[in-house]
């Protein structure tokens, strides 16, 4: 018999002790090590051909398990020998104690605790945030039940990285449809959408969205035939609580978006899933209900405060002193890492060296400082002018920022410059928030605009911190908490504007999903848009006080909204005019156009959005006016404009 | 069928019980395969407790998880994987003796437990044994003890040192050799063997055998309706009791399990192995 079987002892070491696993190019078996005693899986890989093409298929068979032995992660078995004996390359990795979570549902024949799976589901985002983070990304593109291996401690594991895959710059994708029908992303497995739409990353947020859907519903999710059996397709997975009444809304959100057919429509990263499961509970329906309940009534909102205010200074005055001398050396230390991590960087962009993804020394001596003071202010906006340092807010800071203001944010409250700090945060999500990690990876991977409204999204992202801001001031009191109000700029009329255009995307995705018309928003967006960019009689546009590069976001977003023909025939329902719209989309290129000094001085961090708004005026122009001579511009409006 | 019954008794000695144990029986590709396993923790206190109910623990999630991957991969095999379990065993022996013997060193106590544990199935068995609990096949007119008692006490008889009549008197009668947790490398014995329909594997700490011995252990299991699960745990019974007539004071704990396995030919159809039931399975707490 050829093939090695049981019993077969290879290198002079490890003893093939049973099969674990066999399939068409490789088995996997279990080996001893005998010296020391050890278990391991092997998996055995027969290049099976000869020839050139033969040592082309061992080479690529040896890079792929020298690609596998470089990653480093609790969650990913390690490769720990590769042993090539001429015919056969064995490859020597942990062996995973545990069952495949595909097992464990089958055997227990009810599904798994929401608890549980939003618990593993956090820790797969984490797994394949690693994986995405590499240099190059790497897309797993087979997560599915059976590849997630439960310990006895509760951790799970990823195991069989068969068809990983690394996204080298300038290589499109992997031109084989692969992967587990029924989990992968569409892009991955339906012939025509693989010819059309390359796999990125985006591809394991549909796969762990799927394989979350099925732990939590039992359900396994297959495709089904078109009916004239042209092409298998995906079948929709309908809405978890619609097969379990008991789960929740928010994880439904997660599930329902994360499972989105078209990429661009998903979570962009890994990391805003990983953000949303970790939040689940405030997608939930009662939450966005509040939501915009604050929005309807933010124009008129007065709030009685005083009080929240005077607990806030007694508090700090009752922190004070005491552990001020480790703070202030925290702060001094922070303030110096930060000068050498200028320097530092200024020789890094002249040799073009790349940032690495772990936390600053500033950034760390920062949060420690929060960490023992954590009333006091002055430690989160020296962070965020870390943050804005290099001119990308990436994932990784706002996840490890989120972090920080989930643990002592609320100590902040009462804090007489805390509107101007989450005023300062909303501007940093909506200019400088590198919303689909492009940045932590290479230049050349997911342009932004390929994605459609990348900054439509951001700016949802800022909504939140524009409302804090709002909620901490009562201009009634005549306290704005540190907003500059006066007749130059007026911070708190900006952040009012910001919000709108913030909540827009939130209340725009919400009504889509619920299948409402959201002609309404439409028109709010709109009025804050114009506010904002064009002015109106009485006050001047608000873009103009701030800084260029929020004013260019700003631009941007005006100017995506308008090239969207979704956005655009909304806006049209609205009531608003083509002449308003030319209006506008005339104003964003002028103001633009007189940023350029601008953006020649810092295209690093502006080019994207100037490049975006001048190479796309002419074709947006052309598309406003089709669309507004098209049939449906005929229909009859309502509500009216101005109502 | 499998049929299985097992019983611990605290006794009147110890403050805790330190022994643990489990039976669990899995519908495979093979037909019913059985574990069943005792282990008598010594270190004292809630120090034996915790040694003995690691060891089982872990022996429990391996049948639960493991085992079925392992089978899973032999869906080309038809014989149910012995030399492989074997293997595996040994490993989960060295790599729960380091456990142990790692939290032993971390809160400065020494802690170990016995381990003697048996797996069936086709119409064989493998058994794994460290220290001083024994494993008995039992048929319906005869019995052998398939496990060499690894104490100090074995050894000087097995070597002539000491003559069986001085046994009875012998001082350090309760030293066992090795135990899980306590050993540099540790060396467990396997047993392997056949069985048919009409035996009954029993497995018993010290405290449920000393008194009594081999035969009399044996003749509670004898008589007994070999189909009734109910018959079983009353031997079971039987075998605390007369220890205690006989002046047992000690931990007691009996496993036992019936040789009429389902056996079913294996096809690739049945390769799923799905339904693992755990019989028993409990931690020394009293």
């Amino acid at each position: 018999m050829n093939e090695p079987g049981i019993g077969r002892v290879i290198d002079n070491k490890y003893e093939l002790i049973a099969a674990l696993g066999k399939g068409g190019m490789s088995n996997v078996w279990l080996g001893h090590d005998r010296r020391l005693d050890k278990l391991w899986a092997i998996k055995e890989i027969k290049p099976n051909v000869a020839g050139a093409q033969g040592a082309a298929n061992r080479q690529a068979i040896i890079d792929e398990a020298n690609f596998m032995k470089r990653l480093d992660h609790p969650a990913i078995p390690r490769v720990v020998d590769i042993i090539d004996t001429g015919d056969t390359i064995f490859v020597v990795m942990d062996y995973v104690n545990g069952r495949p979570l595909s097992r464990v549902l089958r055997q227990q024949g009810r599904p798994f605790d929401q608890a549980d799976v939003i618990a593993w589901g956090i820790q797969l985002c984490d797994v394949l945030g690693y994986l995405h983070s590499l240099n190059p990304p790497v897309v797993y593109r087979d997560m599915k039940p059976g590849n997630v291996m439960l310990r006895d401690d509760g951790s799970v594991k990823l195991i069989d990285f068969g068809i990983a895959y690394e996204l080298l710059p300038g290589r499109r994708g992997d031109s084989r449809r692969i992967g587990s029908a029924g989990y992968s992303a569409p892009e991955q497995i339906d012939r025509e959408m693989h010819k059309t739409t390359p796999t990125d990353p985006r591809a394991d947020i549909y796969a762990l969205g799927a394989t979350l859907y099925s732990l939590v519903t039992g359900i396994v999710p297959r495709r089904v035939r078109k009916a004239d059996g042209s092409e298998d397709v995906e079948l929709d997975l309908k809405p978890i609580r619609e097969v379990n009444q008991g789960l929740s809304d928010g994880f439904e959100q997660v599930l329902l978006r994360a499972t989105m057919r078209d990429p661009s429509q998903r979570y962009q990263t890994i990391d805003e899933m990983r953000y949303d499961l970790e939040r689940y509970e405030e997608l939930t329906q009662e939450y966005r209900l509040e939501q915009r309940r604050k929005l309807r009534t933010f124009w008129w909102r007065v709030r009685a405060s005083g009080i929240a205010l005077a607990l806030g200074i007694a508090c700090m005055i009752g922190s004070a002193t005491l552990r001020n001398t480790s703070y202030d050396t925290l702060m001094h230390e922070a303030s110096a890492a930060r000068t050498e991590e200028v320097n530092v960087a200024a020789g890094n962009a002249s040799t073009g060296e790349a940032r690495t993804a772990s936390a600053s020394e500033a950034e760390e001596r920062y949060a420690q400082a929060i960490n023992i003071a954590p009333s006091r202010i002055e430690p989160y906006e020296r962070l965020l002018e870390v943050y804005k340092a290099d001119e990308v807010f990436t994932p990784t800071e706002e996840r490890r920022f989120a972090r920080i203001w989930q643990q002592y944010g609320r100590d902040l409250a009462g804090n007489d410059r805390y509107a101007r700090l989450c005023y300062d945060v909303g501007v940093l999500y909506l200019c400088y928030y590198d919303y689909l990690g492009v940045k932590d990876q290479t230049d050349e991977l997911l342009p932004v605009a390929a994605t459609g409204q990348g900054a439509v999204k951001n700016a949802t992202q800022s909504a939140v911190w524009f409302e804090r801001a709002l909620e901490a001031c009562d201009p009634a009191a005549g306290d704005f908490a540190g907003l500059e109000v006066d007749n130059v700029i007026d911070e708190y009329v900006a952040t009012q504007v910001y919000h709108t255009i913030g909540m827009f995307h939130t209340l725009f995705s919400q009504a889509s999903r619920e299948g409402r018309d959201a002609t309404g928003s439409y028109l709010t967006f709109w009025q804050a848009l114009e506010g904002a960019i064009v002015g109106d009689d009485i006050t001047a546009p608000i873009a103009s006080q701030s800084e260029p590069i929020v004013q260019l976001r700003l631009y941007q977003v005006a100017f995506e909204s308008i090239a969207s023909s979704t956005y655009l025939s909304g806006f049209m329902r609205a009531g608003v005019g083509e002449h308003d719209v030319i209006r506008m989309l005339e104003a964003v290129k002028a103001k633009t156009d007189a940023l350029s000094d601008f953006v020649a001085a810092n295209y690093g961090a502006s080019g994207f959005m100037y490049d975006e708004i001048e190479n796309g005026y002419e074709a947006a122009r052309t598309n406003v006016s089709r669309t507004y001579k098209s049939p449906v511009a005929q229909m009859p409006v309502s509500p009216k404009r101005g109502e | 069928m499998a049929l299985v019954a097992a019983r611990t008794d605290r006794g009147t000695r110890k403050p805790t019980n330190e022994d643990a144990c489990c039976v669990e029986v899995a519908n495979t590709r093979f037909g019913d395969a059985v574990m069943a396993i005792v282990c008598d923790g010594v270190g004292g206190l809630a120090r034996g407790e915790v040694a003995s109910s690691t060891v089982v623990a872990r022996f429990a999630s391996w049948f639960e998880g493991e085992l079925p991957v392992l089978l899973d991969g032999m869906a080309e095999v038809d014989a149910f994987p012995f030399a492989a379990v074997r293997v595996v065993w040994g490993v989960l022996l060295s790599s729960v003796n380091e456990q142990i013997r790692a939290y032993g060193a971390s809160i400065g106590a020494n802690l170990g437990s016995t381990f003697t544990g048996v797996i069936a199935c086709q119409g064989r068995f493998l058994a794994a044994h460290v220290g001083d609990c024994r494993l008995y096949q039992i048929g319906p007119r005869e019995f052998r003890q398939v496990t060499e008692d690894q104490t100090l006490l074995a050894q000087k008889l097995a070597s002539g040192e000491l003559s069986p009549e001085h046994a009875a008197t012998f001082a350090q009668k309760n030293v066992i050799l090795q135990s899980v947790g306590t050993e540099r490398v540790l060396r467990p014995s396997f047993y392997e063997g056949a069985f048919s329909p009409d035996d009954i594997f029993v497995v018993l700490c010290d405290g449920a055998y000393r008194r009594i011995g081999g035969e009399r252990v044996s003749r509670c299991f004898q008589g007994i309706d070999r189909t009734s699960e109910h018959a079983m745990e009353e031997a079971c019974e039987r075998v605390i009791r007369e220890s205690f007539e006989r002046g047992e004071s000690d931990n007691l704990t009996v496993a036992c399990f019936s040789g009429n396995l389902v056996r079913v030919e294996p096809t690739r159809d049945t390769r799923d192995f799905c339904d693992v039931r755990t019989m028993v399975s409990r931690g020394g707490a009293a």
